[in-house]
């Protein structure tokens, strides 16, 4: 639920920050025409306040952005490499409560040779 | 400045009101600014504060829900442990008098062993059912979850004291070093959860590394928590030795060392201690680096002693360190940091080989937590 709410915020505040962009992009458009047509006052307002907005509207994506980038690098997952000596068999799995290095898993399923768990690592999902 | 003056000079034709009113606000802001210019920014860094606090409180909830699920999983308790869980997340510790320095180590390290043992006993308590493997991951993931609660309630503290006084600076100080606290309590969130699942942290590399070396060796228990084995490299007797795994432990590597030097008369040819060790920012986690000196973290208490002995008998003691992040080493441990660990192995070896001759005796310290390594 709170995940849900969490999201829900996050999206609205995309699709503001868009909307401010936008806005303040055609904001910036119309201090042009203005200019075009002599009206200088017009042209400094718009264009002022155009800016901030583009100012604001990129300071808010870019922190939103940021924020992800770390959700990102915190979200890990964990693997298990199981390895026999003997043959070289290699297993990468998921890690499941109760695994640790070096520990014996049982007989190797190509030579019957012993099959320990040689390393247990976390990676980021994109690695 | 042109802008300014032509916007919010004096007014001319149709725009004379917006005008006005925009030079009267801008006048007023001014005012504003000069007088409360200080208040304004502490209510900003006050409101920015709230924030952080809030996930702070967020995680050490989050840490201490997890802290309880573990417990009552595994331990098995006939009663609610949240109670006595609560006792456990406020414990404190107080350091030994230095005014006058002598002997303060072994004070200190008395009182580190009281409050090891205390910690064990209530993890005990609480988790009837765990086995020791267990009891030393719940009591690492109870160190989390009051790592945590000790964080968030400091930042608390000066929270609220800020906000009562309303000191500028007091607020200023805790708002600078925020970012660090941030990134702090995160890691301690990831490691929460490493060991409350047994998972290998970025701090185990050294026992990693160690737990390579004496694989195909027997193992016999030196002092407390920690295990050693003989192995032949390259013609020379290795001790390897690391805390006692697989449970979430460090052991006292220093009391190991010496007990090992003593054992041998003094007669051991090189210590070589490999750890993790916090990497600036800018370089690469997993990197390996080679230094002098006694590569262990802690308050000072093991390496004053395997220092001590060291200069004793005038033995040279090597470092082998693996960079990594605050965070990093609290976290599950990360694939560069798993494969540094042959590196390491390869790293002591051209050491030995160049540093010793045949038929002597090194030592290879592991340091680290050892949780999820055997």
């Amino acid at each position: 639920m709170e995940k849900k709410r969490g999201g829900l915020y996050f999206h609205v505040a995309l699709m503001f920050s868009v909307g401010v962009l936008v806005y303040s992009g055609w904001l910036i458009y119309d201090s042009i025409l203005s200019y075009g047509e002599g009206q200088t006052e017009k042209f400094y307002y718009t264009l002022i306040l155009g800016l901030i907005g583009v100012a604001l509207a990129v300071s808010s994506l870019t922190t939103m952005k940021r924020r992800i980038q770390i959700i990102k690098t915190q979200a890990t997952k964990s693997f298990t490499v199981e390895l026999c000596e003997k043959c070289g068999f290699k297993k990468i799995r998921e890690f499941k409560v109760g695994d640790y290095v070096h520990k014996k898993i049982g007989a190797c399923t190509q030579c019957g040779g012993e099959l320990l768990v040689n390393s247990i690592y976390a990676e980021s999902p994109e690695e | 400045m042109l802008i300014m003056l032509q916007l919010f000079g004096p007014p001319t034709g149709d725009s004379t009101s917006v005008g006005t009113l925009v030079s009267t606000l801008m006048y007023l802001s001014f005012i504003l600014f000069i007088l409360f210019g200080q208040k304004i920014q502490l209510w900003t860094m006050l409101w920015n504060m709230s924030g952080a606090l809030k996930k702070l409180e967020l995680m050490k909830s989050e840490a201490k829900a997890l802290t309880v699920k573990t417990v009552s999983e595994i331990g098995k308790p006939k009663e609610d442990p949240a109670p006595r869980l609560n006792a456990l997340l406020e414990h404190f510790f107080i350091s030994p008098v230095d005014m006058d320095p002598a002997g303060v180590v072994w004070k200190l390290d008395h009182l580190l062993d009281v409050r090891d043992s205390k910690f064990k006993d209530d993890v005990r308590k609480i988790a009837p059912e765990a086995d020791e493997v267990q009891v030393n991951n719940l009591e690492n993931l109870v160190e989390g979850a009051l790592a945590l609660n000790t964080v968030y309630r400091i930042v608390r503290h000066y929270y609220l004291l800020g906000k009562k006084t309303q000191s500028f600076y007091l607020i200023l100080q805790l708002q600078m070093i925020l970012p660090l606290i941030m990134q702090e309590a995160e890691a301690l969130v990831g490691a929460t959860k490493a060991f409350a699942q047994g998972q290998p942290i970025g701090d185990g590399i050294g026992s990693l590394v160690a737990s390579k070396l004496m694989r195909n060796s027997d193992k016999r228990k030196v002092e407390k928590d920690i295990v050693a084995s003989e192995i032949m490299l390259d013609g020379r007797h290795v001790v390897a030795l690391k805390a006692e795994g697989p449970g979430g432990n460090v052991g006292k590597p220093g009391d190991a060392i010496r007990q090992l030097i003593e054992e041998r008369e003094g007669k051991v040819a090189l210590v070589v201690m490999v750890d993790a060790a916090v990497k600036f920012e800018g370089e690469k986690t997993g990197e390996i680096s080679e230094g002098t000196g006694a590569a262990i973290g802690g308050v000072g208490t093991e390496r004053f002693k395997i220092e001590e002995e060291a200069s004793k008998y005038k033995i040279p003691v090597y470092a082998l360190i693996v960079k990594e992040s605050i965070q990093e080493a609290v976290m599950p441990m990360r694939k560069e940091i798993t494969e540094a660990a042959d590196k390491v192995i390869a790293k002591i070896k051209s050491l030995i080989q160049e540093r010793t001759k045949e038929a002597e005796t090194i030592i290879v310290a592991g340091i680290g937590n050892t949780i999820g390594i055997g």
